[in-house]
């Protein structure tokens, strides 16, 4: 299992999900997606998306002035 | 949710509306969902070669605020709604058409349009190919 850390701060909706996608494209099922951001619609952006892709939200954190999105990647096809 | 995809209209060219376009299309991309776009109106002119770099408008009655939007837009490194279309046409799953009313009105062709519009087609080949999708109006 890998941890993949994504830093998408600095970008706007929907840059955090683009970035967040590039890290999910190169990872394997079990493989967690750490992404810090600070667009604010983020945390519900990845909550959809992780629901409708079958992966896994595993919470998020609000640190300072940023969001940091935990994703457990479950849904990829073998 | 569908996945018979989505359409989006756009035609009125005016700054904010080329932003929420750009949005929608990287946005449907990020989704996998299939996305048609139709140029009509104003908005077509900002899709003819070279276009998008002419002066953007804003829209009448907002110029404090689109100044402002515009800095911030700025500051956030907003990439463009014309770089998010081509990104998101080269990555594939998006096709834009332009109007053949408002193409035959002004008098251009396929040649004058900028390279990521597919085709000119008329009102009948958009409705048909998006019978299907979820259409959005801009």
């Amino acid at each position: 299992m890998t941890t993949m850390n994504v830093d998408s701060r600095g970008t706007a909706c929907p840059g955090p999900i683009t970035d967040l996608i590039r890290a999910y494209k190169k990872a394997q099922n079990g493989d967690m997606i750490v992404l810090v951001a600070n667009d604010p619609g983020v945390v519900p952006d990845s909550k959809a998306w992780c629901e409708r892709t079958k992966n896994v939200f595993v919470g998020s954190k609000n640190i300072e002035d940023y969001f940091e999105i935990t994703i457990q990647v479950t849904g990829k096809r073998a | 949710m569908s996945e018979k995809g989505l359409a989006i209209v756009i035609s009125t060219g005016t700054e904010e509306k080329m932003v929420m376009l750009g949005v929608l299309t990287q946005t449907a991309v990020n989704l996998g969902m299939p996305l048609r776009i139709f140029v009509t109106g104003t908005a077509l002119k900002l899709f003819l070669k070279d276009g998008y770099r002419k002066e953007p408008v804003s829209p009448e009655g907002f110029p404090e605020f689109m100044k402002e939007l515009r800095a911030g837009l700025a500051r956030i490194k907003f990439e463009g709604w014309h770089q998010l279309l081509k990104d998101s046409v080269q990555e594939g799953g998006v096709k834009v058409y332009a109007c053949s009313l408002m193409a035959s009105a002004l008098n251009k062709h396929k040649e004058d349009f900028d390279p990521m519009i597919e085709d000119i087609v008329g009102a009948t080949n958009f409705m048909i190919q998006s019978a299907e999708s979820q259409i959005i109006v801009l």
